[in-house]
Formats: C-alpha cells, sequence, structure tokens
C-alpha cells in the first residue's frame, strides 16, 4: 500500500531538491520533506491560494493547467495538480535534467494514491 | 474636431512610468494628440506653469504632491484644464454618477488602454460641444474654485483619507462636519442634524468653503458605506442644467507658445513581433505587475479571446505577485504554466515591473520562450 511518504521519499537522494510537499484541497500540507514542519504548514496556504488563482483565471479561459513553474532567484517551485491534491517540488536551479523523470514517476505514483475509486457493482 | 486643428495637448502625471507610456502609446497613435509624462506632482506644476495642456490625466495617490494636491492647483491656477482622475478604489456606478454631476472623470485601474482613450475622447467631446456656453458652476469654491463638493467628498473617500472635512456656507450661517476614516463615512455633524440628515444637508448648500482637519472621527452615526450614501446624496440633488454639467468651462483660445510635440514613445510592436517570432508563439503582451496590458500581439490563426486573455491576466497578476512576495528566496523571476497544448511563460524584465506574457504551442521549448523574451528585454528597459 502506498501512500503520501512514498512519493516524498522518491526525491530524497537527489542533492538539488531543496523540499517536497503534498498539499490537500484545503491548502493544508498532508505530507512534505521541507525544512521544518513550521515552514511546511506556513508554505501550504499560500501555495494553495497562488495556484488556485491560477487554475481558476485559466479555467475561466477554458484551459487546464497541468504545472506551474515558479522561478525564484536561486531555486524553482514546480507545482502540478493531481486529481485533488498539488505536489509541489523545491529545486535548485541544478540537476534539473535528472528532477525531470523523478517528478514524472512521483506525479504517476500520485495519481494511483489519490485516483478516485469507480465500482459499477 | 479636424485632424489638422489644434491639437489636443494631454499631461499624464503618474509616478508609474509604465502606465504613462501605455496612455502616451495610445494617445500617440493619433495625430490630434500631444501627449506628455509628469512623472510627479511637482514636474505637474512646472510643466502647467510652461505649456497650456487641456487635460490632465492623474494618478491619486503618488509620492511627494498627491493626485488631489495637483487638483487643488489645477483648480486654483488652471481653472480651464479639464481633469481625469485614475484610482484603484471606488464603484464605478459612483464614479459615473460623480463624474455626471461633478467636474471630474474617474477611471478605475487597472483598465484597458482603449477604454482610458474612450474617457479622453469623451472628454474632449463634452469640452467641443460645450464650448461657447460658459457658464460659472455653483460650488464649494472656497479652497478649489470650479470643484463641487461632491467632488471632493469622493476625492478624500478614494484616497482612504482619515480626517474631517469641515465645511461652512458662503455667508457663514451655517457650518458643519464631515468625518472620514479609512475613505469611509462614519460620522457628520451640522448644527441642527447628525448622522446622514446631516451629510444630505451639507451636501445641498449652495457654495462655500471647506478645509481638512487632521481629527479623527469622534463617532459612528453612519452605517452605510461610502459608495451608498453617495448614491443616495447624487438621487437627492436636483439634476442640474446640462450647461452646468458639462465640463470643463469653454476655455479662451491660449497665447502661450505652440507646445513641442513630443516624440512618440518607442515602438513596444516591434519587440512583441520579434517574440511571437523567436518563441512561435500565438500570443503576446507586456503588462505590468499590477495588471495593465501595455501592448499585445495574436498569431493570426490563434483561437485565443485576447480580450479575454488579456482581462483575467489583469486580474491574476497582482494577486500572484502579491502572493509570492510571501514566498522566500528572492523575486519571482519567472512563472511557467503547461496547459492542454501550449506553455505560458509570464518573465520579468530586469529591474522593472514589466512583464511578458508568451503563450506558445507546448512544442516550443521553455528554452525557445525564455530567450525569445530576454532578447527584448534589453530593448524595453531603454524605453523606461
Amino acid at each position: 500500500m502506498q501512500n503520501f511518504s512514498n512519493v516524498v521519499a522518491l526525491f530524497q537522494d537527489l542533492p538539488s531538491v531543496l523540499g517536497v510537499l503534498i498539499i490537500d484541497g484545503d491548502g493544508l500540507a498532508l505530507a512534505g520533506s521541507l525544512n521544518s514542519k513550521a515552514e511546511m504548514e506556513s508554505s501550504s496556504p499560500v501555495l494553495h491560494t497562488l495556484l488556485n488563482d491560477i487554475f481558476r483565471h485559466l479555467a475561466v479561459l477554458g484551459e487546464t493547467t497541468n504545472q506551474v513553474c515558479f522561478i525564484q532567484d536561486s531555486r524553482i517551485i514546480i507545482a502540478q495538480p493531481v486529481y485533488d491534491v498539488i505536489l509541489v517540488v523545491y529545486s535548485e536551479k541544478t540537476g534539473l535534467d535528472l528532477l525531470r523523470p523523478r517528478f514524472l514517476n512521483a506525479v504517476s505514483l500520485l495519481q494511483r494514491i489519490t485516483a478516485p475509486d469507480f465500482s459499477n457493482n | 474636431m479636424s485632424a489638422t486643428a489644434t491639437p489636443r495637448r494631454v499631461l499624464v502625471v503618474d509616478d508609474e512610468p509604465n502606465i504613462a507610456l501605455g496612455i502616451l502609446k495610445t494617445l500617440g497613435q493619433s495625430p490630434q494628440y500631444v501627449a506628455k509624462h509628469a512623472p510627479t506632482g511637482e514636474a505637474a506644476v512646472e510643466e502647467l506653469a510652461k505649456t497650456p495642456y487641456d487635460l490632465v490625466i492623474t494618478d491619486i495617490r503618488m509620492p511627494g504632491m498627491s493626485g488631489i494636491d495637483l487638483l487643488r492647483h489645477i483648480r486654483t491656477h488652471h481653472a480651464d484644464v479639464g481633469v481625469i482622475i485614475m484610482t484603484a478604489y471606488g464603484s464605478t456606478q459612483v464614479q459615473e454618477e460623480a463624474s455626471r454631476r461633478g467636474s471630474l472623470l474617474y477611471i478605475e485601474k487597472p483598465f484597458d488602454f482603449t477604454q482610458m482613450q474612450a474617457t479622453i475622447e469623451d472628454f474632449f467631446k463634452r469640452k467641443e460641444g460645450s464650448a461657447g456656453s460658459a457658464t460659472k458652476e455653483e460650488s464649494v469654491s472656497g479652497v478649489i474654485p470650479g470643484l463641487s463638493l461632491m467632488d471632493v467628498i469622493q476625492m478624500n473617500c478614494l484616497a482612504r483619507f482619515t480626517g474631517t472635512l469641515h465645511i461652512k456656507t458662503s455667508d457663514g450661517s451655517q457650518q458643519g462636519i464631515i468625518c472620514f476614516n479609512k475613505g469611509e463615512i462614519p460620522h457628520c455633524e451640522t448644527t441642527t442634524r447628525s448622522g446622514k440628515d446631516a451629510f444630505f444637508e451639507i451636501i445641498q448648500w449652495q457654495g462655500g468653503s471647506f478645509e481638512t482637519i487632521e481629527q479623527i472621527p469622534p463617532t459612528v452615526t453612519i452605517v452605510e458605506s461610502w459608495e451608498q450614501l453617495m448614491m443616495e446624496a447624487a438621487m437627492m440633488l436636483p439634476d442640474l442644467p446640462a450647461t452646468q454639467q458639462e465640463t470643463p468651462k469653454p476655455k479662451v483660445a491660449p497665447k502661450a507658445p505652440t507646445p513641442k510635440v513630443e516624440p512618440a514613445p518607442a515602438d513596444t510592436s516591434k519587440m512583441l513581433d520579434r517574440v511571437m517570432e523567436g518563441a512561435k508563439a500565438e500570443v503576446t503582451f507586456i503588462v505590468t505587475h499590477s495588471g495593465f496590458v501595455i501592448d499585445k500581439r495574436i498569431a493570426p490563426n490563434s483561437k485565443i479571446d485576447l480580450n479575454k486573455s488579456g482581462d483575467e491576466i489583469s486580474k491574476l497578476l497582482p494577486g500572484i505577485f502579491g502572493v509570492a512576495k510571501t514566498l522566500t528566496a528572492g523575486t519571482l523571476n519567472e512563472i511557467t504554466l503547461r496547459f492542454e497544448g501550449k506553455t505560458a511563460m509570464i518573465r520579468n524584465v530586469a529591474q522593472s515591473d514589466l512583464l511578458f506574457i508568451v503563450i506558445s504551442p507546448a512544442s516550443v521549448s521553455s528554452g525557445d520562450i525564455f530567450k525569445a523574451i530576454e532578447r527584448e528585454s534589453e530593448n524595453i528597459k531603454k524605453i523606461l
């Protein structure tokens, strides 16, 4: 049985990754590997608000956002909605070639964990 | 007015150069206009002393001399000059009502520059239509001649003013106060009334003077928002004859020297064309952080609704940069969005509050979009 910690663990051996955060639909941190619990708790609602704002405005234009990447002076933040959670990865600007496949794996695992179950029986 | 007639002279006063740039660029498309930018209220005062203008478009909040102080100066020394106030506050309905009744026109930020152009056109149509029908306006004229009390109240509300306006009728027989708290009006008082009744009494006084006192509102007797109050007040006032509503008053032909024609601002269109080509883009925008669209381009075959996209971007950007300030690790330089079949890159022009927004097919790499933007970032800095 996979859980959110397995998603976070996928990035553990990448030295360029500064932290991972999984945010639920209410802006609460479900799991993460940021330096402190306080940082996780404070970052989650901020990113949730920011991302939802972007998703909402693009929805008005008839577009569904698959991925958002914020580029700051010393790091990048990649965020991707997966069903009703958002995967957020903080990374240095190096090692992006290694990060990309790992990010796709994480999204794939998160999809399996969060996919709604349907049963027609 | 024909294109060969006297030019329409416009002074744009704003400490945000990009907004002024956008207005100048929009006006520069018509040979009728001669427009100039003053970055401060003080610079505007100097410019008005040197050169005659028909219209001043000013922001309310500026460092140093505020828009209200500038308005006071204009009404005192250049009563013929029309004024459009740019404001980030206030409801459109109230502003329209105030514009109809008062001597000012308002435009709410963020605005599209075509909207601004329409407001300017409207001003000149009103001005040219009213030529030859000079009328002395009834107003609270002791301090700011030619300005109605409704204008003064609205200006204070829009500027989120805290303090008290002390008003006296011309003969000194009546006086009252209107208290402001962060732009709301919590209390009014005359010698016989208080609350809303006092407010409605004051606004019906015919002429007088006022002074501003830095006094905190003593009590709350009015619970309605200032917008509601102004609308109710506007409905209570009798309609003025058309000639009294027209502003500004017709002007005598100026004897001042003809102003120099300003060179057209550098052309952002070509920059956008180059970005379109380099990033194989469907759409490109140059916008400010506060959401003003300076210029935009769309590929002929694109199905993107340019106006709707511009509107959504205008609403989205202030929020993004507002919230992003709380993220640590330095400035937010770029946001890349990937959605169905497309990539959108929003990238800062370094050391400015301008952004390029480029939407390209997903087949175009982020690197190509980045390079196309970076090449033009250097060019755009030269015109700031």
